[in-house]
């Protein structure tokens, strides 16, 4: 704790690009905001010990429930037809094509292709 | 008789069930006064009048087929909606550069239940880019103005909704609470604001800031509207793995039902930490005079104390920003949004194209908090920042916990302080921060709260603005039956809405008055 | 195998990502299949798409937690999603989905067999995760298409408990076979369902103390495993007597060189940033639920345990135990051949009947030109083209999304499939898991009983081997013009029925050979000199020729007799 933030690596994880004046900016605000931030380390949280499950969200949440909370899982298809439709909130293909900011036709009157991107060298 | 637009949607409701009105009626004057207001206010990203009024014929038809008035409470009623759902043939953009253009090709399940019941959709509301930010002022679009006073903030991230309904340019509004968003700019626009306990809403097709502390809920003009609003969209939704099947009450009819007596004998808790250092001075006067106004109605207040409040900032914002660091990063420019393209490079390289696609497609402040997500999770610093925070996360709900068994209810006010300034705290993002205090740690706890209007301030005073006041109502999980309920007796006993109405005369805008240059650019986008 | 110094010792871990074999992907219910039009199978959560939100699917759980009990692993009954940070055009949302410090399944151990001895590997874990979208890459460009985004892969990393690369090799052979008889993948290397980075390092045999470790990627078939393996061991080797020192980096094979390359240690970059998901709940198990999918496989269902079973009650040799085992569906095969032979008092050696499958079943389903007949045969049948289309899409690389499936270019079909053909095949030995297995097996075109019968008319002699083996063919090939109900092709023939209608019955009278003998010796009378002569060896020519004259259909057995006693009644009479 207590560091200051590498805004070079950062900028480089989140592909994030600064130019060198905006850097200085950015790395006192982020840095005063880290100051404050630090005051976590005070937190005394060695008061959870054996607690931590009673302090889950479905641990809380799921108590004060009188109903049915436990997360459900996703049923997998039974048969094949059931896997081919994907329509959640009728989601609509074309759109996102139309869209897209490079798109190809996988051939000339195709409704599906790819997106396209500058080459990725291996 | 009062214009359509200022009523409630109850009110209306009760109009269209006697058939006095219509919806294409109602619709209408929304639409005559966004086209008047909006532009001063800018409440608005987009309007879309025609598809209004087609919602409002449709409904219309609805209301015509059913025989005894028994249609979903909202048919018929134009609601605005946080430009932050997704909805199928419209924009959303999340008020970013980034998703200027991008085009919902789906419905999230809010909007969906929406239709559902039939409303009318008027417009998609300004905000802070993806939710990031308390004033609205991060939007990359416009600035929103408070009704109250248009040279301050409506407050944020869902501020063009809380403006318009205060101004009266929608009949209710969807936003979107994060550690704040919806109530405290219902606190700054005297507006009622509530989020719900987290899982309640579904999630789905709302642009991800925060996924653990997102949550939907609505804006309105008072507190059974909002008991309305938040019946027609609660409930599980199998597209959200973090809803769950929980128990959706009827609210409306509770919250009708509700009478001054069951407040009596009712512990409500006022935490010390709520009334600390930075609390404007009139804030304060007007959350202690409902606190009498509790006792005068037979309630027990207890001042309790929630220790670890003073962590729940710090905690905060490592939570939010890491996982938005990592929310965002599907703006990549790959398959939708903003790419960046150069003019002399133009398929130029990979990592430029994501570099300067996100660079330039977000805001400053979206990169600021991209930037302390990404340093928190980073290798060597994740269990002192994330993982320290998780752990912070617990001990406060541990606080809430142990509060809700001594108390029923937890109130204070939601916001430190009044409308501020526009400019006033962007130039320091801490203090912008910090300005959350009070609204935060619910989010991080997954409780449900709510804000009403309890005041004004400057009340006594000639020169200072008079600018009203928020009181929060924190429940216990799952208890916004009572939460309504309790906010619709203090709702009655204040009466804030028949005392008070945000100054906007007629001659405000007029030709030269308020209506500046800058304004006139920045108006809604009226197709 | 040999390395340069022997006194070095190879230290190996495997760790190898399977696809599940679910009807829909792992975060959504788009379908989880292969080979479709690009960017065909996407919703907004494997499009990554704003505001969708990802959900568990039970059946990718159910495999799961089956994989993990088939390899000894202790289930935990609460684990937990994580994210695994970084861009890249084929991973949408920018994190991949997967289980970090929490996985559903931790310490396990399979055993293999080295040389007839038992060996425990032992696994560190196995966890569930999503598979990313395929890139493809043409001159300036790269494309992306995210049908297989979002697909259920669990991921198995062993313990460094591998000591060469032969081992390497059986535990991951092991492993496959296991996943792929549970149903839990289709172990397909070929195409990437099966894929496997090994970690290798080397030390100074006798010490405890590890090398530094490289990660080898891209190997993709067992070959090329073991060649990888043995290529990155000597090159330790070599760097550390040469006084070098091996670097901790990402290595990636090179079939053509056979060399193992630096990844130019751009992935020192990498800090994936890993946390909770925070869009998904913790994975709680039920004891009911893990125990409903103990209960649904038994221990005999393992091709070890089988592999056992044939070598000690048919006496097969391991290498064909192997072979027999490598599928389920053959090893149905094989098991319920031996029942019938049993029941019906065929009375038929085992070990014939595992050579018949071995060497003459199996040998149809890797012969490109059987292939190409057989599917050109089911695309002329009505449904045919319903069937092919989900199975035999896209194999090539690139894909060519363009290719029709109908006969003409179905030997292009085959080219682009490569080695993998025959497993998009109709299953022959179909084995459907929701129906009765019997009652699958005999819905097949060629019955094991009628294969049986088959086997028998060789044995009587009636037919010979090469001529069985041909109808054997037959038997396999769809009708064309006959209706295929779903999944299946035509009711088949019986042997007889083939035998009959191509006249194959083999020519075993005396007269008619003994008649045919003399035409031949006739037409080469120079050959038939040299042999009374003493040229022993021209037996087989003048066999030959005859076989040629009967097409076959000659016993070879009464022709080589006769032919014998017409040469030497030649030797004594001196060619009269």
């Amino acid at each position: 704790m207590g560091k200051n933030i590498d805004i070079v690596n950062v900028m480089k994880l989140a592909k994030l690009n600064f130019e060198e004046a905006e850097i200085a900016g950015f790395d006192a605000e982020l840095n005063k905001i880290l100051d404050y931030i630090n005051m976590l380390s005070a937190a005394n949280t060695s008061k959870l010990e054996g607690l931590h499950e009673d302090l889950d969200y479905d641990a809380v949440v799921g108590h004060m429930s009188k109903t049915q909370s436990i997360p459900l899982l996703r049923q997998d298809a039974e048969e094949e037809k059931e896997a081919d439709v994907c329509a959640t909130g009728g989601f609509d293909f074309n759109v996102v094509k139309n869209d897209a900011p490079e798109f190809e036709p996988d051939e000339p009157d195709s409704d599906r292709g790819y997106f396209i991107v500058p080459a990725v060298i291996e | 008789m009062q214009p359509l637009y200022e009523l409630t949607i109850h009110e209306l409701n009760g109009l269209l069930k006697k058939k006095e009105i219509k919806s294409v009626d109602i619709t209408k004057s929304y639409i005559d006064r966004i086209k008047k207001i909006d532009p001063v206010i800018n409440s608005y990203l987009s309007i879309d009048p025609e598809r209004a009024m087609d919602d409002a014929k449709m409904a219309d038809t609805v209301i015509e087929k059913t025989s005894d008035g028994d249609f979903p409470e909202l048919t018929g009623i134009p609601l605005s909606i946080k430009d932050i759902y997704l909805m199928k043939d419209t924009k959303t953009t999340c008020a970013s550069k980034i998703l200027e253009n991008f085009n919902s090709p789906y419905d999230s399940t809010v909007i969906k239940k929406l239709k559902e019941n039939n409303f009318v959709f008027l417009g998609k509301t300004n905000m802070d880019e993806f939710a990031m930010g308390s004033s609205t002022e991060n939007s990359a679009f416009k600035i929103t103005k408070n009704p109250w006073d248009t040279s301050r903030v409506p407050g944020g991230s869902s501020g063009g909704s809380a403006a318009g309904v205060s101004a009266g340019l929608c009949a209710g509004s969807f936003g979107t609470d994060t550690g704040g968003s919806i109530r405290q700019p219902a606190s700054l626009c005297g507006v009622v604001g509530l989020k719900p306990t987290y899982g309640i809403i579904s999630r789905y097709g709302i642009i991800a800031f925060s996924s653990s502390l997102d949550q939907a809920g609505p804006i309105a003009k008072d507190v059974l509207d909002c008991a309305i609003l938040l019946k027609s969209v609660a409930g599980y939704d199998k597209n959200d793995h973090t809803s769950r099947k929980f128990e959706i009450k009827d609210y409306p009819e509770l919250v009708r039902k509700a009478g001054k007596s069951i407040i009596k004998g009712l512990k409500i808790g006022f935490p010390v930490e709520f009334f600390s250092e930075g609390l404007e001075k009139d804030v304060y006067k007007k959350i202690m005079d409902v606190k009498e106004l509790f006792k005068d109605l037979g309630a027990q207040t207890i001042d309790i104390s929630l220790p670890d409040t003073s962590y729940s900032i710090a905690a905060y914002y490592v939570i939010a920003t890491s996982e938005a660091s990592s929310n965002l990063e599907r703006y990549d420019g790959i398959r939708y949004g903003y790419r960046f393209i150069d003019d002399k490079n133009k398929t130029g390289d990979l990592n430029e194209l994501f570099v300067n696609s996100r660079t330039k497609g977000f805001g400053k402040e979206v990169k600021r908090r991209i930037m302390l997500g990404t340093f928190a999770l980073s290798a060597g610093y994740y269990d002192a920042y994330y993982k320290k925070a998780s752990l912070v996360r617990k001990l406060i709900i541990k606080n809430y916990k142990d509060a809700f068994n001594k108390v029923d209810m937890i109130a204070g006010p939601t916001s430190p302080t009044a409308a501020f300034l526009i400019g006033e705290k962007m130039i320091d993002p801490l203090s912008m921060y910090l300005s959350d205090i009070y609204t935060i740690s619910i989010n991080l706890a997954y409780l449900p709260a709510m804000s009403i209007p309890v005041g004004i301030t400057g009340e006594n005073s000639s020169s200072a603005s008079k600018l009203p006041v928020g009181m929060q109502i924190i429940a216990p999980w799952l208890a916004e039956d009572k939460m309504l309920c309790v906010a619709k007796v203090i709702e009655d006993t204040v009466g804030f809405a028949e005392k008070y109405k945000p100054p906007l005369h007629e001659s405000f805008f007029d030709e030269g008055k308020g209506r500046t240059a800058d304004m006139a650019d920045r108006s809604a986008n009226i197709k | 195998m040999e390395y340069i110094d022997d006194s070095f010792e190879a230290v190996i871990g495997l760790e190898v990502h399977t696809q599940l074999l679910t009807r829909t992907k792992m975060f959504c219910s788009c379908s989880n299949k292969f080979g479709q039009k690009p960017n065909s199978l996407v919703c907004p959560v494997c499009l990554a798409l704003p505001g969708s939100l990802p959900v568990i699917n039970e059946g990718a759980v159910k495999l799961a937690v089956k994989a993990a009990l088939a390899l000894n692993l202790n289930i935990n009954k609460k684990s937990l999603f994580a994210r695994k940070n970084y861009f890249y055009p084929d991973l949408p949302k920018g994190y991949q989905i997967s289980q970090y410090h929490d996985p559903i399944s931790s310490n396990g151990f399979l055993i293999i067999n080295i040389n007839g001895t038992d060996k425990k590997i032992r696994i560190n874990r196995l966890h569930i995760e999503e598979d990313a979208g395929k890139l493809i890459h043409a001159g300036d460009k790269s494309y992306v298409d995210l049908n297989r985004a979002g697909t259920p892969l669990v991921e198995i990393v062993s313990e460094p408990d591998l000591r060469s690369a032969q081992e390497a090799v059986s535990y991951l052979k092991e492993l496959r076979d296991i996943l792929v008889y549970l149903e839990v993948s289709d172990g397909n290397m070929e195409e990437g369902s099966f894929r496997c980075d090994a970690n290798v390092s080397v030390r100074k045999g006798g010490t405890g103390k590890l090398g530094t470790r490289t990660e080898v990627k891209n190997v993709n078939s067992f070959k090329f495993v073991e060649r990888a393996i043995e290529y990155e061991i000597n090159r330790q080797i070599s760097a550390i007597i040469n006084g070098g020192y091996v670097m901790q980096e990402t290595r990636l094979f090179d079939s053509k060189t056979g060399k193992t390359e630096s990844m130019r240690s751009k992935e020192e970059a990498h800090d994936y940033r890993y946390f909770e998901e925070p869009d998904l709940p913790p994975l709680i198990l039920s004891d009911e639920f893990v125990e409903n999918i103990r209960n649904s496989f038994s221990e005999a269902d393992l091709p070890s345990v089988k592999r056992k079973k044939y070598i000690k009650e048919y006496s097969l040799t391991p290498p064909d135990a192997e072979v027999l085992t490598q599928d389920r569906k053959v090893a149905y095969f094989f098991e319920k051949c031996i029942e019938i032979n049993k029941s019906k008092g065929f009375n038929i050696n085992e070990k014939q009947i595992a050579n018949w499958i071995i060497n003459d079943l199996l040998f149809y389903f890797r012969n490109s030109a059987f292939i190409s007949k057989f599917l050109k045969n089911a695309l002329k049948s009505p449904h045919g083209i319903d069937i092919f289309k989900d199975r035999f899409t896209v194999i090539s690389s690139p894909p060519r999304p363009n290719l029709m499936y109908d006969a003409e270019n179905i030997g292009e079909l085959i080219e682009a499939a490569g080695p993998s053909a025959y497993s998009y095949l109709p299953d022959i030995f179909k084995v459907d898991n929701r129906e009765n297995e019997k009652k699958i097996i005999t819905k097949t075109i060629m019955s094991p009983e009628n294969f049986l019968k088959l086997i028998l008319e060789v044995e009587k002699g009636s037919i010979n081997k090469n001529t069985g083996k041909e109808i054997l063919g037959d038997m396999l090939l769809p009708a064309p013009g006959k209706e295929i109900s779903k999944g299946m092709l035509l009711p088949y023939k019986t042997v007889e029925e083939i035998i009959k209608k191509n006249n194959l019955a083999q020519v075993s009278d005396e007269k008619s050979i003994e008649v045919l003998i003399k035409d031949v010796f006739e037409e080469n009378p120079k050959e038939l000199n040299d042999l009374i002569s003493g040229k022993d060896k021209l037996t087989g020519f003048f066999i030959g020729e005859v076989m040629k004259k009967t097409k076959g259909k000659a016993n070879p057995k009464t022709v080589n007799e006769l032919l014998r006693k017409y040469i030497a009644s030649y030797k004594r009479t001196g060619g009269n």
